[in-house]
């Protein structure tokens, strides 16, 4: 039923049926976003928008995908990742060391929870499942790690339990897997069928128990096979903990806590799961006491090289796989099918027409206003591609103005190169290709790298993007198969023009205040790319984010003064939503003009769909009841200082 | 297994024929009528209702009237005018026709955010007492949410197929007008990041740990403008195989090539659904959708014996009349028990509110009486 023709389509990794296709698909950078030191002795809570790719960090530790691993380490393309692993101390070079144990926490756990129970007995029905739960799943997990056969082997399975007293309620141990498997399959029949009646749930169900004592017996260790602990370590892993409620998840952390188990459990779960506070503080609050926070999204924002060419990895790893079952000759690398320069001769003549037009303002310019002949013989004299030309032109375009602006009242002394060497940063050059390709609608978002930062640090987010150009690519080898597949930047450009419609403009749709986040978007984008068309470029090589002071931003943690104001309730509710879902980014307590502020970033595809440039740094000081106002009533464009375009 | 199907033999009235029949109905005897709607802001909401009263007979007629509330922050909130219109309404009905009335909240969302609709309104009509003042029970889903009337109706099936503690013989109807052109208008808006099991079916059954390496076959009822929805229940589900039940014959002789263009992509590219893995079902007959899907997932149940059986999800995303042959299989098909019981969930998105695009030139909605369990079925 999957489809291979594009693996790039082939998105959550639930959905990879195989343990080779999965390994395959595997980029091995996210794991330098682990500590370096003991990974697997500290709780992790691993963070991330939807499609941060929590779920293929935490299957990758499960048995069967690393028995795969371990049986594949010879062949070349998962011997980085077979390395890395072992580095990590997950496997070793014949068997696996951490033996994992993966549970999805969105099954049942929340309708646990809508009984509408006392919270001591919903507490103790929840351990009671979580053990239940973590004991078929250890199983399962200690029968894969030997190359034992489920549940044919369960007899050479042996459980003890734990060495204090507590012992698993209605389970004599020791016994063998057969009856710790019955038990458990018991236990949770029973308190499913609590939450499937129609009937009122009081006094039916398990009694249930106050701790997870399954990491007790796993700690002992007290589960063996063939009278051997099948692994050094066991690591729990707790997927989608955020679809569990609030009371739970805060009664999972306390109890993870309280126990202190040498078994370590790490807990999956998207920014939704947040409080509107957690995530107004960008996660800094909630799991620093219960371990280390790993924020993917922000993880790679401290390193967008290493997510540059972690997901290059990806995009490779996805071509080679549909090249490896399609028919022909497949290209099998995706950097080959998308072209990652402008300088190619069936380009040159619109670039020659565009140099002509631009050097000869210039240079009306400085007829004009002789001080800046000196400048204008500098471009002349400037050797390179006509685009590196067009582009210099247009710097100088730049400063000119810039210096116009600036100089009104000053003597008109002619400017000599130095001072034009100083100028001309890399700064306003970004900012002259940006605006060469507003005013001659030259594509600017193509090529890997490009296509890298419009994933805006999410895996998910760049795959589906990668997946667009990757479908055109094999529509096109089907029309015209004798023709190069490789995708001018034009059509890159056409493509991804698209991706803010299908991705986020039915944004009202898919989640709660979706509207109002709608709204601030574009009225942030609107701001964003008039403050960035402003002919001198003010900010080069643009702003594609905003700011509102830290102490404004205290404002709308505070619940008792978002009571009093519904607008700033409301404002916070969207922001929330919008950290939630990925779209704006905040960068907390940086420091301008001897004041604290809290910027919050644009995802890239908000800035494709404004044409902003990718690059991070670039924002306005805005005040807080401004931003309200646009997320209510929209922001008026102000039309008198842009270019022309 | 049984091949045999509960509502083999049903009774479904339409138009005319429905006021018909219970105008025969009220005039046997004197009947007492209990007659349960949404407060909604559909223009369908009191058409039903107005229906039977015109019918005559003498008897109680209460109304039952289930409110529910979405949040300040709902899209329905721009719907508020024509929902007060329509409680507007339906007081001038019930002040005119002498009617009871009785108006019970439904909760919707739990303090901490998390939606409880369907537990609430199960838990509003606890057992055979609730009932023993009438003879008959009518249900009106024109104006309810699909998290609603599935919990509701699963719910009085299970209390209506319970020996009765007075010996009496109940009635159990459920109305709908129906309109796919008003169906298709209204849009969800604000939908759940989540999909979720329906309170009522296999939920928590359907996720146990245990039979996890279960087959699960999925049979969505697909109508237009579904493609989040689907996303999320496909992302909940992680289906083996899937049978789209696609409405055929339809009042659009075309229905079935628009629904396959608008998912080719998902359907077909990115699932690769065998097209003989499709079901079709008329749109006008929710028995029919109802025997198709007990039909086919006995079929794989039986065929995939060897691995221990199946599991069936069922979605219902189209009009409202054939939603309710989905629920009905999955009613049944949950109800049964040894071979013939099947761990069937139903998969459902909710969505914050709704907006409603509204053609100018709908056509007349068509009423339908659904009569489910009573006397007519009696041995």
């Amino acid at each position: 039923m999957r489809d291979l023709r594009n693996p790039f389509r082939l998105q959550a990794a639930e959905h990879i049926e195989s343990d080779t296709d999965f390994l395959k698909l595997f980029g091995p950078g996210v794991l330098d976003l682990l500590p370096d030191n003991a990974p697997f002795a500290r709780p992790q809570f691993i963070r991330s928008a939807p499609g941060g790719g929590k779920t293929s960090l935490l299957k990758l530790f499960t048995p069967s995908v690393l028995q795969t691993l371990v049986a594949l380490r010879t062949y070349p393309e998962y011997k980085e990742l077979f390395q890395r692993l072992r580095q990590l101390g997950a496997i070793d070079e014949h068997s696996i060391r951490v033996i994992g144990v993966m549970l999805p926490c969105g099954r049942t756990f929340p309708a646990l929870a809508d009984l509408g129970l006392p919270s001591p007995r919903a507490r103790r029905l929840l351990m009671a499942l979580l053990d239940a739960r973590i004991m078929l799943g250890a199983l399962r997990s200690a029968l894969s790690a030997r190359r034992l056969r489920y549940p044919e082997d369960l007899a050479r399975v042996r459980v003890e339990g734990p060495e204090d007293a507590a012992q698993l309620p209605g389970l004599a141990m020791p016994c063998d897997g057969l009856a710790a498997r019955a038990w458990a399959e018991a236990i949770e029949q029973s308190i499913c069928d609590v939450i499937d009646s129609l009937a009122a749930p009081e006094g039916t169900g398990p009694a249930g128990h106050d701790s997870l004592l399954m990491l007790r017996v796993l700690d002992r260790p007290g589960l063996r096979v063939d009278g051997e602990p099948p692994g050094s370590r066991w690591l729990v892993l707790l997927d989608d903990v955020q679809k569990l409620t609030l009371d739970q998840r805060v009664t999972l952390r306390e109890t993870l806590v309280e126990q202190r188990s040498r078994t370590t459990v790490w807990i999956a779960e998207r920014l939704e799961a947040l409080s509107q506070d957690e995530l107004l503080a960008s996660g800094a609050l909630a799991g620093r006491d219960y371990g280390d926070v790993i924020n993917l999204e922000e993880a790679w924002r401290r390193t967008p090289k290493r997510f540059e060419s972690a997901i290059s990895t990806i995009a490779e790893r996805r071509a080679r796989m549909a090249a490896d079952v399609a028919t022909g000759d497949a290209v099998g690398s995706f950097a080959a099918l998308i072209d990652g320069t402008l300088d190619s001769p069936e380009r040159v003549e619109r670039i020659v027409e565009a140099l002509k037009m631009v050097s000869d303002r210039v240079r009306g310019v400085a007829t004009q206003d002789p001080k800046y002949i000196e400048w204008v013989r500098a471009r002349e004299e400037v050797d390179g591609s006509p685009r590196e030309k067009l582009v210099a032109w247009r710097t100088l375009e730049i400063l000119i103005e810039r210096h116009r602006r600036k100089s009104q009242q000053s003597f008109d002394f002619a400017l000599g190169r130095e001072e034009l060497e100083d100028r001309d940063d890399s700064g306003v050059k970004a900012a002259a290709e940006l605006f060469l390709a507003k005013e001659f609608r030259f594509p600017y978002y193509f090529g890997p790298s490009r296509l890298a930062s419009l994933g805006s640090f999410n895996v998910e987010q760049y795959l589906r993007l990668a997946g667009d150009l990757f479908e055109e690519s094999l529509a096109w080898s089907l029309l015209f198969p004798r023709q190069s597949r490789s995708l001018s930047p034009e059509r890159q450009q056409e493509i991804l023009d698209g991706a803010y419609d299908a991705r986020v403009k039915d944004l009202p749709r898919r989640a709660k205040n979706g509207r109002d986040v709608l709204n601030f978007l574009d009225a942030v984008g609107t701001f964003c790319r008039d403050v960035t068309y402003q002919p001198n470029a003010p900010y080069a090589p643009g702003v594609n984010g905003v700011a509102i002071s830290m102490q404004e931003r205290k404002t709308l943690l505070d619940a008792d003064a978002l009571k009093g104001n519904a607008s700033y309730a409301r404002f916070a509710q969207m922001l929330a939503t919008a950290f939630a879902h990925n779209l704006l980014h905040a960068e907390l307590d940086k420091s301008v003009k001897n004041q604290r502020w809290m910027i919050l970033y644009l995802n890239r595809l908000v800035c494709l769909k404004y044409t902003l440039p990718p690059h991070f740094g670039g924002f306005r000081e805005r005040p807080l009841r401004d931003l309200v106002a646009w997320m209510e009533r929209g922001y008026r464009t102000s039309k008198s200082e842009m270019l022309a375009l | 297994m049984t091949t045999d199907l509960r509502w083999r033999n049903y009774l479904l009235r339409r138009g005319n024929d429905a006021t018909g029949m219970w105008r025969a109905l009220f005039g046997e005897r004197e009947r007492n009528v209990l007659y349960a709607l949404g407060l909604g802001f559909d223009e369908r909401m009191c058409l039903g209702l107005e229906a039977l009263l015109g019918a005559g007979g003498a008897g109680k007629r209460d109304i039952r009237l289930l409110t529910f509330e979405e949040g300040p922050e709902s899209a329905s909130q721009a719907l508020a005018p024509s929902r007060a219109t329509n409680e507007t309404r339906l007081q001038d009905i019930v002040t005119r026709a002498g009617c009871g009335f009785e108006q019970r909240s439904i909760k919707l969302v739990s303090d901490d955010g998390r939606r409880i609709g369907g537990r609430s309104i199960a838990r509003e009509f606890a057992g055979q007492t609730e009932f023993h003042a009438y003879t008959d029970v009518v249900v009106d889903i024109s104006a309810l949410p699909r998290g609603l009337y599935f919990p509701l109706l699963a719910k009085l099936l299970s209390v209506f197929d319970q020996p009765s503690n007075d010996g009496i013989v109940r009635n159990l109807h459920v109305v709908v007008a129906h309109s796919p052109v008003l169906d298709a208008s209204i849009r969800d808006e604000g939908i759940d990041e989540n999909a979720t099991f329906l309170h009522g079916f296999s939920a928590a059954e359907f996720e146990r740990e245990a039979t996890r390496e279960q087959p699960r076959v999925w049979l969505p009822v697909i109508g237009r403008g579904q493609r989040v929805q689907l996303d999320r229940i496909l992302a909940l589900v992680a289906p083996d195989e899937i049978c789209p039940v696609l409405p055929s014959p339809a009042q659009n002789p075309r229905e079935v090539d628009d629904l396959v263009l608008e998912y080719r992509d998902l359907l077909f590219d990115q699932l690769r659904v065998e097209p003989r893995n499709i079901i079709y079902a008329s749109e006008y007959n929710p028995f029919e959708v109802y025997r198709q899907i007990v039909r086919s997932v006995r079929h794989y149940k039986s065929a995939l014996t060897p691995l221990s059986g199946c599991k069936a999800v069922v979605s219902a995303m189209s009009s409202k009349l054939s939603s309710l042959g989905a629920l009905l299989a999955a009613y049944e098909l949950r109800s049964g028990s040894g071979d013939d019981h099947v761990d069937v969930g139903v998969a459902h998105v909710e969505s914050q509110g709704y907006t409603l695009d509204r053609p100018g030139d709908v056509p007349p909605a068509t009423l339908y009486d659904l009569w489910l369990a009573g006397e007519c079925y009696a041995e």
